[in-house]
């Protein structure tokens, strides 16, 4: 319904469901997250702009019509016209942006959310792992650090034996190669298991230490960059074909490594306000740097390596991808 | 048609459908793949028709369901609830009304296992009615005890509703259970005060008993109790203490339980099959009810309803409170009619949002939701707890029944208006908590 | 039929229960593992999950053969007997039709979930085996359902 007789058509069509299409977009945090009132609100109102009112968005925060770890899937069959959610909740189905969960891939969150969204532009690998909807931003939250209330870290062996909360699958591989104990918690318990002594120890970003309190029961961060957790923001794939192409190349442009940049600084701001309340609150940071990281380094390589060996059996180019994320870690920092 | 309108019509027809013999959870999803359809489009209703069923059904949180029921039943096939029946009503038992009393104690105990309302009103009333029957009480006063006991069973924590309400709104599951404790002592005390009251009024109803037991057989008898204790210390206390997640607790009392039943030798091979056997059948019924919700919920957020309505009514310029106490009046007239699960179902993606709106505690509002639902279990004309005792006594007249549990309703809408005008009973544990 | 479907269900419910207990050891010696032998279970939290479904899924044709699917009667009861009959064998073909959509929906959902080969995290269980077993359930409930409303269509005629 859109063309050169727009102006007429338009009134005409306020009331026909195709001329206006407001998307349904359904997320996995709360309608309060910056996500949404900052990221997508702010997308929401550009496309406003920019079609003329003929897309808009509708929020489903919260899981309210389908859980996390099935956003993704929600928007393969159209349940959601955009979902946007973890893709590590996916466990399988996406074994190449699992890259940004190895250690040392990023400074921040905005800096993981460029890199992705360059391997996903530069890798039809990547792009073919989302082949079944239309991607409109791939992003990360903050690399994780290692944080405890007991124990001061400082090199792999102070890790020897200790229950550490994992970020995730791969997460648990890291862990374990440094010689302590994966533990799967929900975020929402870690704070306590911190404070009641189940956990040693816990792979999170700054974020935590501000939106779960953790600055309260840490005492040391180990600054390390451990992994990134990449989350997806995608289109399902008639609702973009059904779009003109005009309008098409809108989405395109509001979208993309910007928005993904966008999203990421969202999760850094929280990690800023998290480490100023943790200094103020004696909170001691342990940079690791120069010669401090080695021995990181050589004790996670295998951990590395076994990603890479893993992948390449599989048929990805893998060494070429995860080669290439650590060009763009030095070039985009 | 506008998604309002079509949200309105399928309230309706879950309603009619209910009312037709329909099975809840059957009617829930029927209306949620009509709806989606309508207002989304059919490929999208059958999408969710697949996906929603399995991710419900996989819910870690969830999953606490099965295990908190096992340790239930499990300890119910023991027969320790005669033990138990027999140890409170040595320490209680001699006060005139005393038979009643120990009826709403060995309810309150069972309850600490038991996540049910049917769980606790059957194995409470297979162990009471005959007692109380032995001394001449009244039957009016007798099912009415049992029945008022059995409500205990869903506010003194484990409860599988309040389990539900926090999977439906998000609020904390641990918190929600600990929430339960006050407010469920406070039931129990009205429930004592209320039988004390009838007792005086009319002494032929609970003729007296001859002697009081002695000091070292009250102690012998609490003895037996001690598996309830134990088992509720463990779960609920390592929940409070943060050493378990609820669905950790739940897994360790099941465990528990059976590792008593075994060792004590009070659980055969036959009565070990039938608690499992129990325990999937309450499991899958109430699954079934909570996967239509699930569908049902995710109708209704579709055809903006719920957040119409909470704009609409955030927007009013009535004092809070007369919208909460509207609120409890619909939910209480609505409990009449529908099954407390499923009303919880219907009506929490409406009510919740316009409850916190309006600056209540979502917490305290679950224990409240909780005792309003259960008063509906006590009426006609589908007061379930009255029909699980009239199966227990079936020579007892329903009307009967339903005559001797009025004061008890009396004493549980008294609970609520306490815990309204004092909602710190309710929130002031899971507070300490953190 | 009515061999067969009983035979059927009371199979699959056994294999509910063991999934029960499954649940319930995987869960405690988690937990004990975990504080006594800093050694937890791997994968304990995506065994419960998929056990829990396993035993909603399996158990419910069972509860339904038993009536034990929660419903509202008094209305309907105050029909006369035949009208009864007939109402509860229209009740069932409506199970029928909708555990019949449950099912094929499932199996589509597996569908998805094995093209994109997802997965779970910790131990890598293919998801759409579940799915699979989830829809053979529902197919269980709704030959139960077809069977009660072809035995109430009897005893009505
Ligand atoms: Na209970
Ligand atoms: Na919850």
């Amino acid at each position: 319904a859109c063309g050169d007789t727009e102006d007429v058509q338009q009134e005409a069509d306020a009331t026909s469901e195709e001329a206006y299409d407001n998307l349904i977009v359904s997320h996995f945090q709360p309608g309060n997250h910056p996500l949404q009132t900052e990221v997508l609100d702010g997308l929401n109102e550009d496309l406003e702009e920019q079609t003329d009112g003929r897309i808009s968005m509708e929020f489903y925060p919260s899981n309210q019509i389908g859980d996390a770890d099935s956003q993704y899937d929600m928007a393969v069959t159209g349940e959601a016209d955009v979902s946007l959610s973890v893709s590590g909740y996916s466990a399988g189905r996406f074994p190449l942006v699992t890259v940004m969960e190895l250690p040392f891939m990023s400074e921040s969150a905005e800096h993981a959310s460029e890199i992705l969204n360059t391997l996903y532009e530069e890798f039809p690998e990547i792009q073919e792992e989302h082949h079944d909807t239309n991607p409109l931003f791939l992003f990360s939250a903050e690399p994780a650090q290692i944080m405890s209330r007991d124990h001061r870290i400082e090199n792999p062996e102070d890790m020897e034996g200790l229950r550490v909360r994992s970020p995730s699958p791969l997460g648990n591989e890291l862990i374990e190669s440094l010689g302590a104990t994966p533990i799967s918690m929900p975020m929402g318990e870690v704070y306590e298991g911190i404070d009641r002594g189940v956990i040693d120890a816990a792979m999170v970003p700054f974020e935590t230490l501000y939106n779960y309190s953790f600055y309260e029961v840490v005492n040391y961060v180990t600054v390390g960059d451990f992994a990134a957790q990449p989350f997806f923001s995608v289109m399902n794939t008639e609702t973009y074909e059904n779009f003109s192409d005009s309008d098409q190349e809108i989405i395109d442009d509001l979208t993309g490594t910007e928005l993904a940049k966008e999203a990421g600084s969202v999760y850094d701001a929280d990690g800023e306000v998290g480490v100023e309340m943790a200094k103020e609150d004696g909170v001691e940071f342990i940079e690791l740097e120069g010669d401090a990281m080695s021995p990181w380094e050589e004790a996670l390589s295998p951990a590395v390596q076994e990603w890479i060996e893993e992948r390449e059996e599989e048929g990805y180019p893998a060494q070429e991808i995860y080669d290439r994320a650590r060009e763009l870690e030095e070039e985009l920092s | 048609m506008s998604p309002e309108l079509i949200g309105v019509l399928g309230t309706v027809a879950v309603i009619v459908l209910f009312f037709l013999k329909i099975p809840i959870g059957i009617s829930l999803i029927i209306v949620g793949l009509l709806g989606t359809t309508l207002i989304r489009d059919w490929s999208v209703a059958f999408a969710q028709l697949g996906r929603t069923p399995f991710d419900t059904s996989s819910d870690y949180s969830l999953s606490v369901i099965p295990m908190f029921i096992l340790m239930g039943m499990v300890l119910s096939y023991t027969g320790m609830g005669q033990d138990l029946y027999r140890a409170v009503d040595r320490w209680i038992g001699h006060f005139r009304g005393g038979l009643a009393m120990a009826t709403i104690g060995s309810s309150a105990i069972f309850s600490s296992i038991s996540g049910s309302l049917n769980a606790t009103t059957a194995t409470v009333a297979k162990i009471a009615l005959p007692e109380m029957e032995k001394y001449r009480y009244k039957p009016g006063i007798s099912t009415g005890s049992v029945a008022a006991g059995g409500t205990l069973g869903i506010l003194i924590p484990p409860s599988v509703i309040l389990i539900l309400y926090g999977i439906l709104t998000m609020e904390p599951i641990g918190e929600l259970l600990i929430s339960g404790i006050i407010p469920g002592i406070l039931q129990i005390l009205f429930f004592i005060i209320t039988i004390a009251i009838l007792v005086r009024r009319d002494p032929f109803i609970a003729p007296p008993r001859e002697r009081k037991a002695s000091l070292s057989e009250r102690f012998y008898a609490l003895n037996k109790t001690w598996p309830f204790i134990g088992l509720f210390l463990v779960s609920i206390g390592g929940i409070y203490l943060g050493v378990f997640t609820p669905t950790e607790a739940a897994g360790v009392g099941a465990f528990g339980a059976l590792a008593f039943a075994l060792l004590s030798r009070k659980i055969d091979w036959q009565k070990l099959k039938g608690s499992f056997n129990e325990a999937v059948r309450l499991t899958a019924f109430i699954l079934l009810i909570v996967i239509g919700a699930n569908l049902f919920g995710q109708f209704l957020a579709i055809s903006r309803i719920p957040v119409q309505l909470t704009s609409y009514v955030g927007n009013l310029e009535l004092n809070p409170y007369i919208i909460l106490v509207l609120i409890l009046a619909v939910l209480f007239i609505l409990g009449c009619f529908i099954e407390s699960l499923a009303l919880m179902v219907i009506t929490l993606p409406i009510v919740y949002p316009i409850i916190t709106e309006l600056g209540f505690d979502g917490l305290w509002f679950g224990v409240i939701m909780i005792m309003v639902v259960n008063i509906g279990a006590l009426t006609p004309p589908l007061g379930i707890s009255v029909y699980v005792i009239k199966g227990v006594a079936p020579d007892v007249p329903l009307n009967t029944i339903f005559r001797g549990v009025v004061p008890m309703i009396i004493a549980m809408i008294a609970c609520v208006v306490v815990l309204i005008i004092f909602p710190q009973l309710v929130t002031i544990l899971p507070d300490l908590m953190n | 039929m009515d061999r067969v479907i009983s035979k059927l269900n009371t199979g699959l419910l056994y294999v509910a229960q063991i999934a029960l207990l499954i649940m319930v050891l995987v869960v405690t010696f988690d937990v004990l593992g975990r504080w006594i032998f800093n050694q937890p279970i791997t994968g304990s939290v995506e065994i419960t999950e998929l056990g829990f479904s396993m035993v909603i899924f399996l158990s419910l044709a069972y509860t339904h053969l038993k009536g034990e699917h929660v419903s509202i009667d008094f209305m309907i009861d105050k029909l006369p007997e035949k009208g009864r009959l007939i109402a509860d064998s229209i009740i069932n073909v409506v199970i029928v039709v909708l555990m019949g959509l449950v099912a094929i929906s499932l199996f589509w959902y597996a569908q998805r979930l094995f093209i994109s080969n997802t997965v779970t995290g910790d131990l890598g269980l293919p998801i759409y085996i579940f799915t699979i077993i989830s829809g053979v359930g529902s197919v269980a409930f709704a030959l139960t359902a077809l069977l009660l409303s072809i035995n109430y269509i009897k005893k009505g005629g």
